[in-house]
């Protein structure tokens, strides 16, 4: 049972991740491959706050989202700045540069070492020590991050958000500020980003750079392309399937001596026959 | 559509449920209790292949101990990791939960660190095939590994010997490898050697002229390599191009190649040796030499079959006996030599040797 655990609780971080992107990517239409900077500068503070100075994780969580948004409110100023591939060039830049921060800044992050030994959560003297506690603590701040991203998408500003991505030329005729949007709704993503960082870190107790590198931000993409842009329930769904998929075909009777290549081989077969068969994934909106 | 996804969602999570539950009911009745090893290694990415060697000599080892007249049946089960910390979570989860293995292995440092603290937690042995001595901390945590004091030791040692005094470094963004830095400005302090100059690239990295113009300046009388294949071979090559000729030494690094034959004649430290039983026991089966960390993986099977063994008890063992038993084992003969013990830190004591590539072959000569 603890297994099943397990993957729930990480489908719950990356519904967090998938529907923290969707906002920017599927509603907007910036295709930003830097998630995974955001993801990991959450675990990181949530990391080296708990380790260093014994705070609450959720004091911790608060201060990760206010770092990732300060971080993301800069680069997202010069990113706004850009359109369509340019965007997605910038923001694939801006990963390398907080992966080699991670790596590099060896007496705040440990680099390569990693930072083990991470506390798990605790509120009024209860700890989430049992994996189906912070199961709850995470299926909760799944909740709380979809009730978010519905309530974005469902606003008038969701409304300008889905303009932008269809047409922002037109808007702007309007007079709407584009940039402002733009800029508002990638620091609102990596704030969300940010909280499944700090889950992660808790729940694994462990965190190095390797987690948090550009191959991770193009797996966060691949959600919600599977899932369906632009469709917060898609975010999740994409997450449901491309965490179960690898744990499934771990079951799957390969000959010892090729399963982990075949296991690969068909992970990347699913995935191709999904796209070829659904483009615009399970329940998406919108097509990039 | 909407149907048809939620039926599809459902059958996935239907058979990953179902088959959980089928396996933690299903009784297995075979002849003799049934003692589990599950092994995480990267069989699948850049350093499949160091894990493929330490799989094939586990298998090895599963065959070695069915010959022998033993009171339980060892398995291994093999999960892939694919190098990546989180990935190995996954994996142990799904060795203790749906598995039931009583004990885990895992390979490299961070993956290590990731299993630390589950093991404990979950009370399931951990062997480590790491060099950070802090993945053997708690009560079910080991390592099988030359510790980095050890081959730093010798290599300072050495140095001296050959009265090498100015050295430049080359390293990975690696936990094994960033500790291995550590030990050495740890150990070569009081000494007369000194780093002139040092460079620790990310994976992947294959332009290094920049660093090999900067060590042609350097003043070095020695450049030591710390690095993984194809960078290695990769800076060798640049080294060479470039006209450098500070000869070049390695911690490990010349055994991970697989073309040592571009390190002729250079002598390197490396981990505990395998014994030429082995060796010979390995090629005869795989058609190729043990890589390295391979001897390792065959002893931690061999070394937990021989504390299980040693149990007297009537009923199966549990991972607290086992436990116990490994910190008793004192005198194993295996594939890293005769006489190994696990001292009171969790630490299978192994020493590091020098070695020499000779006729593309590495040779011991201490």
């Amino acid at each position: 049972m603890e297994y099943l655990i397990h993957i729930a609780i990480l489908i719950c971080i990356y519904g967090i991740l998938g529907l923290s992107l969707n906002l920017i990517v599927g509603v907007t239409g910036l295709l930003s491959v830097t998630q995974a900077a955001f993801y990991g500068m959450g675990a990181y503070a949530t990391a080296i706050l708990l380790t260093t100075t014994g705070m609450n994780f959720f004091v911790s969580v608060i201060l990760g989202m206010i770092i990732s948004g300060v971080v993301s409110l800069l680069i997202g100023f010069v990113l706004s700045k850009f359109k369509d591939d340019y965007y997605a060039l910038g923001s694939f830049g801006f990963n390398i540069i907080v992966y080699s921060i991670f790596l590099n800044w060896q007496s705040l992050t440990r680099g390569p070492l990693g930072i083990p030994g991470i506390p798990r959560p605790s509120l009024f003297g209860f700890t989430f020590s049992e994996n189906i506690w912070f199961l709850l603590l995470s299926a909760l701040a799944l909740l709380l991050v979809y009730g978010v991203s519905q309530y974005i998408v469902k606003s008038s500003f969701g409304r300008v958000l889905k303009a932008i991505r269809e047409d922002e030329d037109a808007i702007r005729v309007f007079g709407y500020n584009t940039l402002f949007y733009k800029l508002a709704i990638f620091v609102i993503g990596a704030m969300l980003a940010s909280i499944a960082g700090s889950l992660f870190a808790s729940y694994i107790t462990f965190i190095d750079p390797s987690t948090f590198t550009l191959n991770e931000s193009i797996f966060l993409l691949a959600i919600i392309i599977m899932g369906g842009l632009a469709n917060n329930k898609g975010a999740v769904l994409g997450a449901v399937i491309l965490i179960l998929l690898p744990e499934i075909l771990r079951f799957v009777g390969f000959p010892s001596d090729i399963a982990a290549q075949m296991r690969q081989v068909s992970y990347g077969v699913i995935l191709i026959l999904l796209m070829l068969y659904r483009p615009q994934g399970l329940v998406g909106e919108y097509k990039l | 559509m909407k149907y048809k996804i939620i039926t599809l969602v459902s059958i996935i999570v239907i058979v990953v449920v179902g088959s959980v539950i089928y396996k933690e009911k299903s009784v297995d009745t075979p002849e003799k209790p049934v003692i589990k090893i599950g092994y995480i290694l990267p069989l699948s990415g850049n350093v499949a292949f160091l894990g493929e060697g330490v799989k094939n000599a586990v298998l090895l080892a599963v065959e070695e101990a069915q010959k022998k007249n033993t009171k339980y049946t060892y398995e291994a089960v093999f999960e892939d990791d694919g190098f990546v910390p989180a990935r190995t979570v996954s994996a142990f989860q799904k060795l203790v939960d749906y598995d039931k293995v009583q004990a885990v292995v895992t390979f490299a440092s961070a993956a290590g660190s990731a299993v630390n603290p589950l093991a404990e937690k979950n009370k399931i042995i951990h062997f480590g095939i790491a060099s950070d001595p802090n993945i053997a901390k708690g009560d079910y945590n080991f390592i099988n590994w030359t510790p980095p004091v050890e081959e730093i030791g010798l290599f300072v040692k050495e140095a001296e010997k050959r009265q090498i005094k100015k050295i430049a470094v080359f390293g990975q963004q690696i936990s094994g490898i960033t500790e291995m830095i550590k030990e050495l400005k740890k150990q070569i302090s009081g000494t007369d050697i000194e780093i002139v100059y040092e460079s620790v690239t990310s994976f992947g990295t294959k332009d290094f002229r920049t660093q090999v113009s900067q060590l042609k300046n350097s003043g070095a009388d020695y450049t030591v390599l710390m690095m993984f294949s194809p960078e290695l071979e990769v800076l060798t090559k640049q080294i060479r191009e470039a006209g450098v000729k500070i000869p070049l030494t390695s911690i490990e690094s010349f055994e991970l190649s697989d073309n040592p034959g571009m390190f002729e004649n250079l002598w390197y430290v490396n981990a505990a040796d395998p014994t030429s039983g082995f060796t010979k026991m390995y090629s005869d089966k795989f058609q190729k030499n043990p890589s390295i960390a391979t001897p390792n993986g065959y002893d931690i099977l061999g070394i937990i079959v021989e504390a299980t063994e040693s149990i007297e008890k009537k009923s199966l063992p549990n991972t607290s006996d086992i436990t116990q038993a490994l910190l008793r084992i004192n005198n194993y003969n295996g594939a890293l030599g005769n006489g190994l013990k696990i001292d009171a830190d969790g630490l299978v004591v192994s020493k590091a040797v020098l070695r020499i590539i000779q006729d593309g072959k590495s040779v011991t000569i201490q």
